[in-house]
């Protein structure tokens, strides 16, 4: 009898929890917030059970909180509240969050067929994304508009363009193979300016490894510094620009090829003669930095992205000594060799799952949030944009930044390949390239594996 | 008749207890496996386009040398973390049940806190330990005047291994502890004092009286242990991300990598079928091994 008598209240125990956890949200409906970042799922249930606003759904790789700060951000953040202040009809339900987390929800919203509105796109992912009908093409809108249309960098639009469909507009620009160089330290060891040859390089190296400095620190755990920063330039000055075209193209050329190997002898061999950090495959890509500022290495090579880190938070006499250069021309090499990987590689899309009557709106938020004023205020603060000519004041920007400029005028920016290629053989480079600096794999196996990786895609 | 209405009404309510969770479990853990054995037989990157391909993955994974590799590291970790984990831990709960140790109730729950500790926090003090520059083994080793001595020590692929399973193994002494502990205060003391009088020493007392009586207990931390070492993840991820290159993959990781990055959700689902099988079997082989169920009969 007492047995039952339990049985019986457990369940209703169990019966009323489950039917209190049920009512919950109807009972206490919690208070609206603003479009703000914090509770995506909670505020798109109110939005519709109320039925008055219209709701678009975007996603960022660029967390909100570097607006201010930092100039995408505030460029991206500031043109946000701009639109939303003149569309009181519309709630914008952003979903902000960094890079490597967003990689993985976007992937995974989007193979559950929950394709946000409006979201980032990073250019290696553009293959699978159209393959699989995630993102819609932008042509129409484009068209209506030929000054954004034509307002982009040459080749803006390459790395999501198929079968001349455009699907996602660049957001911001990049360079990624740039050389910054202490150069009090190379002045110390009888070095005016960066070396321009390899040779030179080599030489330096020896007597930096001497020092006990490293030549150059690289932060390769997260792996792809070393394929985004080194490998884009370096393959490229052995194998020109049409062998990368080919290989994006599937028409004959091969990662086996020896050019390509012979980039990635370069690199090793550097890596051998003691040129890099020891734990070059243990730090990652901030704490590079860190070792660069405390003087421990004279140079690093990194992407534009470093110069307002320089700028915020380098010690004053490292930012005073800090200049840019372009990688050394390599030996062997084609007959180009000022040439920087750099480009886009980020790309503001429209899912493809937006009906039709918020369409218009949506693009219109799109062409705000990538026109002309995101450029201006995203070049005030010394960041690169996608925008050709953006209107910026040049003596409140970093040095660097005009120098940057300057430097580019005689360079040739050439393709950065984990903004092209595949993702699949882009981490399998990454992952082979951790493997050859540590000595495991030789250049002919990296490549190899790297080949057939790309065959599986075909 | 009014017995056996009785105990159907039982039943009834039991069944009713019992539905909530069986509901919860069959959809977070049965309705995913058998999604994932679904899903391992198309050719997918994760949009509409699914090609059915039958077995083509499971025959690609079993060529899969990188899959294996992974395989082999989580069975180096596993069998670093037994004999770490679970040795240390019956060496520490030897020494906390002898009398020489004061404070008892105060190591034991010192020892379980990096239990409560998430596995990403752990990773990334422990990357800080192991530092080049500034890590705390470096800087000890030079302070010591053994320069020569201090390493990259997560650059090193041939010992990478063993140097994330130090973590792991200090986290999850103290979870070990706790089961091993109570399985020996289940013991009856006066067996102790009858090998004291007899003349046993501590040694003795531990490894022929302790050891063989606890034996049940231990086959359940080492399934513990298994199951746990087959899908970590998190410290790895945090720690090398595999690196470096794939020195210390692990087949969690693997299957995460080839999802989310290389958008394989075909093959990595069957990966995922392949890490269940793989710990199952393991698991299940622990198991016997232990228990040894054919030497029962003989007695």
């Amino acid at each position: 009898m007492r047995k039952r008598l339990f049985a019986a209240l457990l369940t209703v125990m169990v019966v009323s929890s489950l039917w209190g956890c049920s009512s919950k949200p109807v009972n206490e409906p919690e208070p609206a917030t603003q479009e703000g970042t914090e509770d995506a799922e909670t505020q798109e249930t109110e939005t519709e059970a109320s039925g008055e606003k219209i709701v678009i759904h975007l996603m960022s790789q660029t967390p909100r909180s570097g607006q201010g700060t930092e100039g995408f951000a505030t460029g991206f953040y500031n043109m946000l509240d701009q639109w939303c202040e003149e569309h009181p009809e519309v709630e914008v339900n952003l979903e902000d969050m960094d890079q490597t987390s967003y990689q993985t929800k976007i992937n995974s919203v989007c193979a559950a067929g929950d394709i946000p509105d409006i979201f980032m796109l990073k250019g290696s992912w553009a293959t699978t994304f159209i393959d699989n009908g995630w993102v819609s093409d932008l042509n129409t809108g484009l068209d209506a508009d030929p000054a954004w249309r034509d307002g982009y960098i040459e080749n803006a639009f390459e790395a999501v363009t198929r079968e001349e469909k455009i699907y996602g507009i660049p957001t911001q620009s990049m360079a990624t193979g740039l050389v910054y160089y202490n150069s009090q330290m190379w002045a110390d060891m009888g070095y005016e300016t960066f070396p321009e040859t390899w040779e030179e390089l080599l030489e330096a190296t020896e007597k930096f490894k001497a020092a006990g400095i490293s030549t150059f620190v690289l932060g390769n755990k997260p792996n792809w510094p070393a394929e985004s920063c080194w490998i884009s330039t370096l393959g490229d000055r052995y194998t020109g620009a049409d062998w990368t075209q080919s290989i994006l193209e599937g028409t004959g050329a091969k990662f086996t090829d020896q050019e390509f190997i012979d980039a990635l002898t370069l690199f090793k061999e550097l890596n051998d003669k003691g040129a890099f950090n020891a734990d070059i495959n243990s730090i990652d890509d901030k704490e590079e930095d860190t070792v660069y500022f405390n003087g421990k290495a004279a140079s690093i090579v990194s992407g534009t992205w470093f110069i307002p880190i320089i700028e915020t938070t380098a010690p004053e006499e490292i930012k005073n000594a800090t200049k840019l250069a372009l990688l050394p021309a390599v030996p062997g090499g084609t007959d180009q060799q000022n040439t920087i990987s750099g480009g886009p590689a980020w790309f503001l899309s429209v899912g493809s799952s937006v009906p039709e009557e918020k369409k218009e709106l949506v693009m219109d938020l799109v062409k705000t949030l990538t026109g002309k004023e995101q450029a201006d205020i995203t070049a005030s603060m010394g960041n690169l944009t996608a925008w050709a000519d953006p209107t910026y004041d040049e003596s409140k920007v970093s040095p660097l930044y005009t120098e940057y400029n300057q430097l580019m005028k005689e360079a040739k920016t050439v393709r950065i390949y984990d903004a092209c290629m595949s993702g699949s053989v882009i981490e399998t480079m990454n992952v082979g390239l951790q493997s050859l600096l540590a000595g495991e794999k030789t250049p002919e196996e990296l490549a190899n594996e790297i080949q057939m990786e790309q065959e599986l895609l075909q | 008749m009014g017995k056996n209405r009785g105990k159907s009404k039982l039943w009834f309510y039991l069944l009713v207890c019992i539905l909530p969770a069986f509901l919860i479990y069959t959809y977070v853990v049965i309705v995913p496996i058998l999604g994932a054995i679904r899903f391992s037989l198309f050719q997918w990157s994760g949009g509409v386009d699914m090609k059915y391909i039958g077995f083509k993955n499971y025959r690609l994974l079993l060529k899969d040398t990188e899959f294996w590799k992974a395989f082999q590291n989580n069975v180096w970790i596993a069998i670093t973390c037994i004999l770490g984990q679970i040795g240390i831990a019956f060496f520490f709960s030897a020494l906390l049940s002898s009398r020489i140790i004061k404070l008892k109730a105060f190591h034991r729950v010192v020892a379980y806190f990096p239990a409560t500790i998430s596995a990403v926090v752990v990773g990334f003090v422990w990357s800080f330990i192991f530092n080049y520059d500034f890590g705390l083994v470096n800087a000890f080793l030079r302070a010591i005047h053994l320069e020569k001595w201090a390493k990259p020590w997560l650059d090193n692929p041939a010992t990478i291994i063993f140097i994330i399973s130090i973590p792991l193994i200090w986290q999850y002494i103290g979870y070990y502890m706790v089961i091993i502990m109570a399985a020996m205060t289940s013991i009856d003391p006066s067996i102790y004092e009858m090998a004291e009088l007899d003349g046993a020493s501590g040694l003795q007392k531990a490894l022929r009286i302790t050891l063989p009586l606890i034996k049940d207990s231990l086959a359940v931390a080492v399934m513990l242990c298994i199951a746990g070492n087959m899908k970590i993840f998190d410290h790895i991820y945090v720690m090398t991300n595999g690196g470096p290159g794939t020195s210390s993959m692990v087949m969690a990781l693997q299957v995460y990598k080839t999802t989310f990055i290389k958008s394989h959700y075909g093959y990595a689902s069957a990966m995922s079928v392949g890490i269940l099988i793989l710990s199952l079997s393991l698991v299940i082989a622990s198991r016997v091994l232990i228990t040894q169920p054919w030497r029962k009969e003989k007695g």
